[in-house]
């Protein structure tokens, strides 16, 4: 369930970072329209936060010396994004899937998501504490 | 896992840099909307203008410049002799007094972020005006080259 749960936060982050790179231009004025970065930001953000959101995806998906660091990289991204949706006066749309997004895009949806997945990447760090317990455990060495 | 997340945010930097340099909608890490929008406003039928252009049509006085942001912005200041057209009234469909349509049209908003302009124009054109263009870099771009005082 918590591994399920990480796939599912990964995928969504590679499918977001994967069409903002498709895109640029359009991420870039998605960000532009949040009114919350200042505009000579505008450029290095959107080049660079949706290779560091394909990083990190892949880190999750990796194997597990990997796994946190993309935990850390994924669970830190989506904290920024929701601070950001709430500063962001009267957005109506998060531009996470690049300029348009449709549905998955509006702001209410967009945080509800970004809650769930971040319960998920909770999920995952518990089973892998306990787990790292139940190793030590195992090999009191 | 520090080390590890320094690794991946390198080299998402590097990848990031790399792929931004070979795209071909590659943005500029300094002014990322500009050649984009001046594609969109001739894609969209309308002349992109630059500051050059833009000081020529003051001094000839020939055009119509038209402002499309929001009308306390246009209070603090504006272009000089420019009408105040504010895009958001003809979105919300309370529609201001519009500019003549025998005068060529010079649209403009803040910045090159701002996409207003681009949006009045279509509107315009599709409302059968014919000679228009936008002023891409926007109100601030001439502000601060030569609006501001010295």
């Amino acid at each position: 369930m918590a591994r399920l749960a990480e796939v599912l936060a990964a995928a969504v982050m590679l499918a977001a970072g994967l069409l903002k790179i498709w895109d640029p231009p359009g991420f870039a004025l998605s960000i532009a329209r949040l009114q919350v970065l200042p505009h000579p930001m505008l450029g290095a953000a959107a080049i660079l936060v949706p290779w560091i959101e394909v990083a990190g995806a892949l880190a999750l998906l990796a194997k597990p010396p990997w796994r946190p660091a993309g935990r850390a990289v994924v669970a830190g991204l989506l904290l920024l994004f929701t601070a950001v949706l709430l500063a962001a006066p009267g957005s109506s749309s998060c531009g996470c899937f690049g300029v348009e997004g449709g549905v998955l895009a509006r702001r209410d949806v967009s945080l509800l998501r970004n809650v769930l997945l971040l319960a998920g990447l909770a999920l995952g760090l518990k089973h892998d504490q306990r787990r790292n317990v139940k190793e030590l455990v195992g090999h009191p060495d | 896992m520090t080390r590890r997340v320094a690794i991946l945010l390198a080299a998402a930097a590097a990848l990031g840099a790399t792929s931004n340099a070979f795209h071909p909608r590659g943005l500029s890490w300094s002014r990322p909307l500009g050649p984009e929008l001046r594609a969109r406003a001739v894609k969209a039928g309308l002349v992109p203008l630059g500051l050059d252009d833009v000081r020529r049509h003051l001094k000839e006085g020939k055009v119509l410049f038209v402002d499309a942001r929001k009308p306390e912005l246009f209070e603090i200041g504006a272009l000089p002799g420019a009408l105040s057209v504010p895009w958001k009234d003809v979105e919300e469909g309370r529609v201001p007094k519009l500019p003549p349509k025998d005068r060529p049209l010079v649209l403009y908003c803040d910045n090159e972020w701002c996409e207003y302009s681009l949006r009045l124009g279509t509107w315009l054109l599709e409302r059968g005006y014919r000679d228009v263009a936008v002023f891409i870099d926007g109100y601030e771009a001439w502000w601060n080259a030569d609006g501001a005082p010295r």
